[in-house]
């Protein structure tokens, strides 16, 4: 079951983990600007509640598709690791934005431009590698720039060996690594404007 | 209290939290699985003694009743008449019900586990058939095969 061309059991968690890192970020956001210990303090509860929230969302984002999987006779138990990927991802998103991304007094507007462009680089990232680039249904193609994962409905067998499936953690790590240029670069440049602002001061 | 205390009993705190948030989703998960486990106890159950009766759009059909193909029903298949063509399932070929059947969902058609029985398994006798987009016709054989009862009626 797809929606478009992402696997359902994918979909979820992705736009789970775009809901929490808009509501993480934002939060983290009037957390830095609030004086008061106490308004801290409660904007940081939401924060964790948001994250503790976060599998309870995936899970109800996906019951549909499952309650509709289970009327037809399959039983599909999503993994718990699964439900709380966003949970997990999106609190080392926060501190790379923050290490990649430093805050500054002088260029407040800039940084968060920097970081809003970082979250959706990654978020991009994310969807083009969770996207089946080949006929949902017939076959898969998954990973960009490199396909890590792929099978064929024309299954074609030579020599023991099946031409039409595979898989490939090297393309899979490839292709994580492939976001870093492009990530550092955006630091590199933020970084440089800070520079120039602070030496013209 | 020292920083590395803290640390811990905070990370003792999110711990907990993520355990107890999973432990609720799990058990509701479990609540899920054992009722979809029952449906399909029941669907077995269902299948193991099917009802005497099927009732279909204000008919009714019972097992061991003669029936008769009173339109066109496509084609059985060879895998169906252990015959390497196709023949058409065309008015006036005759068979016994020997069960109902529930449909059941493939990749492409998902099928409502609710619904009323509608397909019956038929031990057609031995007759003539049409071949398949042939104007040819063969003997086959008794064979079992299942059709659709909107397509049958009973011969009284």
């Amino acid at each position: 079951m797809y929606v478009w061309r992402v696997p359902v059991l994918l979909f979820a968690p992705l736009v789970t983990t775009a809901l929490l890192l808009a509501v993480a970020a934002t939060l983290l956001a009037w957390r830095r600007s609030a004086a008061a210990p106490a308004v801290r303090g409660a904007l940081l509860a939401l924060v964790l509640i948001a994250h503790l929230a976060a599998p309870v969302v995936t899970s109800a984002l996906l019951e549909p598709f499952l309650a509709r999987e289970r009327a037809s006779g399959d039983f599909i138990h999503p993994s718990v690791l699964l439900l709380w990927s966003p949970a997990l991802l999106v609190p080392l998103l926060l501190v790379l934005a923050d290490r990649l991304f430093p805050h500054s007094e002088t260029r407040a507007a800039s940084l968060l431009k920097y970081r809003a462009a970082f979250f959706a680089a990654v978020l991009t990232f994310a969807f083009l590698n969770v996207t089946n680039w080949c006929s949902p249904g017939w076959c898969e193609r998954f990973g960009f720039p490199l396909p890590y994962s792929w099978w064929s409905d024309a299954i074609l067998i030579f020599d023991g060996r099946n031409m039409s499936a595979g898989n490939s953690v090297v393309a899979f790590l490839f292709n994580i690594t492939a976001l870093a240029p492009v990530v550092l670069a955006m630091s590199r440049t933020f970084r440089r404007g800070e520079r120039s602002i602070l030496r013209h001061e | 209290m020292s920083d590395a205390r803290k640390i811990l009993g905070w990370l003792g705190i999110a711990i907990g939290l993520i355990g107890v948030v999973t432990i609720v989703m799990e058990r509701r998960a479990a609540i899920r699985q054992r009722e979809f486990l029952a449906v399909q106890a029941a669907r077995f159950r269902d299948r193991q003694q099917p009802p005497a009766l099927i009732a279909w759009e204000g008919r009714t059909f019972r097992m061991g009743d003669r029936v008769r193909i009173a339109k066109w029903a496509g084609t059985f298949k060879p895998e169906e008449t252990r015959h390497p063509v196709e023949v058409d399932a065309r008015s006036g070929q005759t068979g016994v019900i020997v069960r109902g059947e529930r449909r059941t969902s493939t990749r492409y058609l998902r099928i409502d586990p609710n619904e009323p029985m509608q397909i019956v398994l038929v031990r057609w006798s031995p007759q003539k058939w049409k071949v398949n987009l042939q104007e040819r016709w063969i003997e086959l054989p008794e064979f079992e095969a299942t059709i659709h009862v909107s397509h049958l009626e009973v011969v009284r």
